[in-house]
């Protein structure tokens, strides 16, 4: 759903981990671009009310569509942190009856 | 006391703010979510890499020397913080990095700045469906934009200005579907004299406007509504006019209705607000120097009223002078003779604000959300459950508030408040204004109740 600009400087890298899987991305950038852009995830969580897919809205912190496990803190608005090394995300997919429902569609 | 003055926001007001105070000897302590000073106008502005910056634009790098000086002014600076509770007394509670704790001061200046209107639509919770402003923002801080093919929609400058952006990216644009009703043409027609003494900023957006259309890009105007499809993410875009209706494909949605005030601190702090009726908004009551009916307490930029981001600066600069006279006794000639001049800045900033007003006032029809449409995102309300409670006898915003949990997630009514009142406020047939708002308490952002308790708090 993002692409990248190219800066045209070789920007800082560092490592994060998306979900287990580590991740290259560039310094300084927040951790709800990171996720989307850079680990290519279009649902960034499940909402806990109904188990639809979401996404980043506004991007400055009102939303609160962007909330992820940040190295093992719940809830964190993830629009408005910065990525750092060795950071642990995970998207929070875990609302009872939404987590199967999800494992069924990625399983095809 | 711990600070004189703490600036809550390091956007333009909250900026320009710190300087002024700095510069007169004020201790100042400015408190700001964000990772770097600059707001949403000039975010990043000073870690920006260069490549970025022809992208953006000069509105964008007009901000340089107010975040430089801002750097320098001496002023203590807490990026990533989070305010939760503001007292009347100037007592502030943040948080920062998992801990919360409280500073005190004595004034408080209120510079959180706006946020792009939210409006329910369907399909709108569908990932892939974003705030135009919210896109320009990411791309400021992160470098990230949406591949493509994009569809704009909504009304106002900043809509263009995304779009103006995008195009430059090289993205596709399918189509920009405008909301802008035709009959404000005619309204705002009687503001363009004043608007008129400042032909530069109307030329701009003449200018901008004239190279999305040579470029070739679908301008579907008169559009009266518009719904995101797909399942779990956005797929295509449905749109109607008066007189035809169509489709776009579209990985993205961008949409925009305007700016409004963060009134999330003025309301929790009880301030008395005003109902802006052509902008359908509320803002706090205050002085033209940001003073409230509280003495410590004072609002500046775009919270007291949207300006923009040129006035915000302005504002907060005259709200400082002010704080300074009041705490410091500067002397009063001085003083007025300071403020007399930010203030003739000012008035020639504002005059074409009543005609962007009027030309991009939010169309009847705006909040007609559909029964099935989730009006709460956070706790998944529709505005059939709303309309529900209505009809149960429920007329209080507050007590349908309770019923159906509209406004009590996670954003804490900030998404869905605006909403919820103009649904009440159609279905009782009566004025917006005297539906009132979302009571908003503290804490204003989420916290672990571990936080809370571990929190180095005076207390009343």
């Amino acid at each position: 759903m993002f692409k990248e600009f190219d800066d045209g400087v070789n920007r800082a890298q560092l490592t994060i981990e998306v979900d287990g899987t580590p991740v290259r991305v560039p310094a300084g950038i927040t951790v709800a671009a990171a996720v989307s852009a850079h680990a290519r995830k279009n649902t960034i969580r499940l909402a806990p009310s109904d188990g639809e897919a979401r996404a980043p809205f506004c991007f400055m912190g009102a939303c609160h569509e962007c909330l992820m496990e940040i190295d093992g803190i719940p809830n964190q608005q993830a629009c408005l942190m910065e990525v750092a090394e060795g950071m642990q995300i995970k998207r929070q997919m875990a609302t009872p009856h939404a987590y199967q429902e999800w494992k069924e569609n990625e399983n095809g | 006391m711990d600070k004189d003055l703490i600036i809550v926001g390091a956007g333009p007001a909250g900026m320009a703010a710190a300087v002024t105070a700095k510069k007169y000897g004020l201790e100042v302590l400015v408190l700001d979510e964000q990772p770097a000073p600059g707001g949403q106008i000039y975010r990043n502005l000073d870690r920006v890499p260069e490549s970025r910056l022809s992208i953006l634009g000069e509105d964008y790098q007009a901000g340089r020397d107010l975040v430089s000086r801002f750097r320098l002014c001496g002023a203590a600076y807490e990026p990533n913080a989070k305010v939760w509770k503001i007292h009347p007394r100037g007592r502030v509670c943040f948080s920062k990095a998992g801990q919360s704790q409280e500073v005190t001061a004595r004034a408080v200046l209120i510079a959180t700045g706006a946020v792009e209107r939210p409006v329910p639509f369907s399909g709108w919770t569908l990932p892939g469906v974003m705030g135009a402003g919210a896109v320009d923002a990411n791309f400021k801080s992160s470098g990230v934009y949406p591949q493509g093919p994009v569809v704009l929609a909504g009304s106002g400058p900043l809509l263009l200005q995304t779009a103006a952006h995008l195009h430059a990216l090289g993205v596709i644009i399918n189509g920009i579907l405008e909301t802008t009703p035709r009959q404000n043409h005619g309204r705002a027609l009687g503001r363009m004299p004043a608007a008129l003494r400042r032909p530069g900023y109307l030329f701009k957006g003449v200018k901008m406007l004239a190279a999305l259309k040579r470029a070739g890009i679908p301008w579907i105007s008169g559009v009266t509504a518009y719904q995101a499809r797909g399942e779990d993410c956005l797929t295509s875009v449905t749109y109607q006019t008066r007189s035809k209706q169509g489709e776009l494909s579209a990985g993205a949605l961008l949409v925009h209705e305007g700016i409004v005030p963060r009134c999330d601190f003025t309301r929790q702090l009880g301030l008395a607000h005003h109902w802006n009726p052509v902008q359908r908004y509320w803002f706090p009551e205050t002085s033209d120097l940001g003073r409230t009916r509280e003495l410590c307490i004072y609002v500046a930029g775009d919270t007291a009223f949207v300006h923009g981001g040129v006035p915000a600066a302005l504002k907060g600069e005259l709200s400082a002078m002010d704080i300074i006279a009041q705490l410091k006794g500067m002397d009063r000639e001085e003083c007025e003779t300071l403020q007399a001049s930010v203030r003739k800045k000012l008035i020639r900033e504002l005059y074409p604000r009543p005609f962007v007003d009027q030309l991009y006032a939010p169309r009847s029809g705006l909040y007609d959300v559909e029964d099935d449409v989730l009006v709460c995102r956070c706790e998944g309300v529709t505005a059939g459950e709303i309309r529900q409670a209505l009809g149960d006898g429920y007329l209080d915003i507050n007590t349908i508030k309770g019923v159906t949990r509209c406004g009590m997630g996670p954003c804490q009514g900030r998404m869905c408040g605006m909403a919820l009142a103009e649904i009440i406020a159609d279905h009782r047939g009566m004025a917006v204004r005297d539906v009132g708002a979302l009571s908003i308490r503290p804490p204003v952002r989420n916290l672990s109740l571990m936080e809370l308790a571990r929190a180095q708090l005076e207390g009343e």
